[in-house]
């Protein structure tokens, strides 16, 4: 295994430092929500799933997304797709735990969450979400580590003193002989197998329950129905290969690490599988519209997305930047084999999905409103714009999530092969 | 008559299915009571706000005063009472007094991850401030959109039906009603009441057939839609299969996603590029 070398320590340091700032920022925000009121992160009273619920989505489709193009390699044996697995499970891991603190943030008593082992309600979409989502992320962990393992006690070998404890600890050096002795012929590969088709159902089941927290609203029109519980997962699959494409082919520009052949035909034919699928999420969206024709909630809700104060963010952000504008780029960029191409595509479907989500959570809330004097719907429409410690909020996670990346890319071996 | 073995065993698995998914306080109709309030007499005083507040020791809101100003449900406020115009007959305007409906079958219970929402025998929906995580999906699936944040205490709150004081004493804001436009009672016995009236007048009775029935009932002069109050659906989907069926759609995809996966596994198990 070649180690990575970040040739230019100054502007990696740089980097942490900025990355530093910006999570400054949230932890001041979040302070001054313990400290005063929640109520800074609330837009409005009538709205009360707002951007850190969306944020939160956000980040966990993505994450089962991951799982999935993950799972090719090591669970259903695809070889092409092994050299991508432990790259592809960390950024996993790390978007369903920023998901999770988002969510955390969100929540107005994280700290009774034990009620959610002791007091169950089977019942509740919401109960079966967060209790698949811990097992989720529990089996990731044990995959991943089953995965690098070998590859921590290659590094703790070249170490010494602290840094080789480190990695001998991060390795469970001594307690996995003795454990292992327990379990007779079965290798860390055998086992991350195993844990990783459970990762994969368990991941795959929390993310169409998610659709289901949606979908059993029955009061809500627009989220009522099967239709987000299959969507939720097809739009995983896409938000998912967005991910991975995105930051893979940055970090090896950043690095200046060459692409190999092999990786690049990987990304070539994701690219092509992330084309036809965000075709297919168009579909979806239109049969989406055209199904809530038959109900006047719902049409007066999808009046407020196209036509209404949500129409920039729709057709803008989520229609022309998260998709015609990503598909054109990346059929040109496949043709012509330019990476570059495929990752600014990339970035630019993942900024859609954001606003997606937005837009897909807050106009879902905006009927029915409780409405006495008969004002017309556009006169009753609560804001909608996120507050300014919500926004602080959010840069703060974005910040963590890339500083834990930063930081994994450096000490941990998830890239398969590196080139200083 | 002869019951075989596949008859007991679908009678009895049905009859299993049923009691987890239907709410067993349905079979205690005699001991439920009910608040009913009669929109003709309701003079707008707002008393039974002060005694719900006084009650339930509920501290004021920002900006809160007692007038005919349009009064929204808040963490601290549980009842409203607004004046309210017929939109079909603009002359008409009635005090609404607005809280928590009690369904029979709360979506709201179904909603809650933590079982922090509980019924109690008399009908009243209550939520339990100790153990709520402030998730706010009760909210969101109440089909009258009920349930409050408090920003203070970090929970939803909403109307108990004073079930502290049932059936010993009325809930405080019926006892508060100086024009008994408020009344508390069995459901039946209030029914009985009710019913001539409705027959003999073009009267509406929200909350007799709403959510399967609520444990609140408001006789309105007109339909509830003229006043631009939420009508829910007959049947809340915490009654039915609903729940099942709308996450049967993702459990399908999810089994399309395997299939796919298994079928490009085989066909390109050994691709390097």
């Amino acid at each position: 295994m070649i180690k990575i070398k970040i040739t230019n320590k100054i502007h990696y340091q740089l980097w942490l430092v900025i990355l530093s700032f910006i999570i400054l920022l949230g932890i001041y925000s979040l302070i001054l929500s313990l400290v005063f009121t929640p109520e800074i992160f609330e837009f409005s009273l009538k709205i009360i799933w707002a951007l850190m619920v969306s944020n939160y989505i956000f980040f966990v489709v993505s994450g089962t997304g991951l799982c999935m193009i993950t799972s090719l390699g090591h669970i259903f044996g695809i070889k092409k797709y092994e050299q991508i697995s432990k790259f592809g499970l960390y950024l996993a891991i790390l978007t369903i735990l920023f998901g999770m603190i988002s969510i955390g943030f969100h929540l107005g008593r994280p700290d009774r969450l034990i009620y959610n082992i002791l007091t169950p309600n089977p019942v509740s979409a919401i109960w079966w979400m967060g209790t698949l989502y811990s097992f989720y992320l529990i089996f990731l962990l044990v995959e991943f580590w089953c995965l690098i393992r070998q590859d921590l006690l290659k590094i703790a070998e070249t170490k010494g003193g602290f840094k080789k404890r480190f990695y001998e600890m991060l390795a469970l050096k001594g307690l996995w002989h003795k454990l292992i002795t327990y379990l007779p012929s079965i290798t860390e590969h055998q086992i991350s197998k195993i844990v990783g088709v459970l990762a994969l159902i368990t991941g795959m089941s929390a993310t169409s329950t998610l659709g289901a927290v949606f979908g059993h609203t029955e009061s809500r029109f627009f989220w009522y129905g099967g239709f987000y519980p299959s969507y939720m997962l097809i739009s995983a699959f896409f938000s998912g290969l967005a991910w991975f494409l995105g930051t893979i082919i940055l970090i090896h520009k950043i690095l200046n690490i060459v692409i190999e052949n092999s990786l690049k035909c990987l990304i070539l034919e994701l690219s092509q599988i992330l084309t036809l699928f965000l075709g297919l999420n168009m579909c979806l969206v239109s049969l989406k519209l055209w199904f809530g024709l038959d109900n006047i909630i719902e049409i007066m809700t999808i009046e407020i997305l196209l036509t209404g104060p949500f129409k920039y963010s729709f057709w803008i952000f989520e229609i022309l930047l998260g998709n015609i504008i990503p598909i054109t780029i990346l059929l040109y960029s496949i043709r012509r084999e330019l990476l570059s191409g495929i990752m600014y595509a990339s970035f630019f479907i993942l900024l859609g999905i954001f606003f997606a989500r937005y837009n897909f959570l807050i106009v879902g809330q905006i009927y029915p409103l409780f409405n006495p004097l008969g004002k017309s719907p556009l006169e009753i429409i609560p804001s909608f714009f996120p507050t300014i410690f919500e926004i602080f909020l959010i840069l703060g996670l974005f910040g963590g999530f890339l500083f834990c990346l930063s930081l994994g890319l450096k000490y941990l071996p998830i890239l398969d092969k590196y080139k200083s | 008559m002869i019951i075989d073995r596949r008859k007991f065993l679908k009678i009895s698995s049905l009859s299993l299915i049923n009691f987890i998914v239907h709410n067993t306080n349905v079979w205690a109709e005699k001991d439920r009571y009910i608040k009913f309030h009669d929109v003709t007499k309701c003079i707008g005083c707002k008393r039974c706000m002060s005694a719900c507040k006084r009650w339930n020791k509920l501290k004021l809101d920002r900006n809160e005063d007692l007038t005919d100003r349009e009064t929204d449900l808040t963490g601290n406020t549980w009842v409203v009472v607004n004046l309210i115009r017929d939109q079909r007959n603009v002359e008409n305007l009635f005090y609404i007094h607005w809280a928590c409906q009690h369904c029979e079958k709360p979506a709201c219970m179904g909603a809650c991850p933590v079982s922090a929402i509980k019924q109690y025998l008399t009908g009243a929906v209550v939520i339990d401030e100790n153990k709520c995580i402030g998730c706010r999906y009760c909210y969101q699936s109440c089909p009258y959109k009920i349930p409050r944040f408090d920003f203070e205490k970090r929970v939803s709150r909403k109307c108990t039906l004073c079930y502290d004081r049932i059936p010993r004493l009325k809930p405080a804001c019926v006892e508060a009603c100086p024009v008994s436009a408020l009344d508390f009672g069995l459901r039946n016995e209030i029914l009985s009441k009710v019913k001539p009236l409705l027959e003999k007048k073009d009267y509406y009775l929200l909350g007799e057939i709403e959510a399967g029935g609520t444990n609140f009932l408001t006789l309105l002069p007109s339909p509830p839609q003229n006043f631009g109050l939420v009508v829910a659906p007959p049947k809340t989907v915490n009654e039915s299969f609903d729940k099942l069926r709308i996450s049967s759609y993702g459990i399908l995809t999810g089994l399309s996603f395997f299939i796919v996966f298994y079928l490009y596994s085989k066909v390109f198990k050994h691709d390097q590029n």
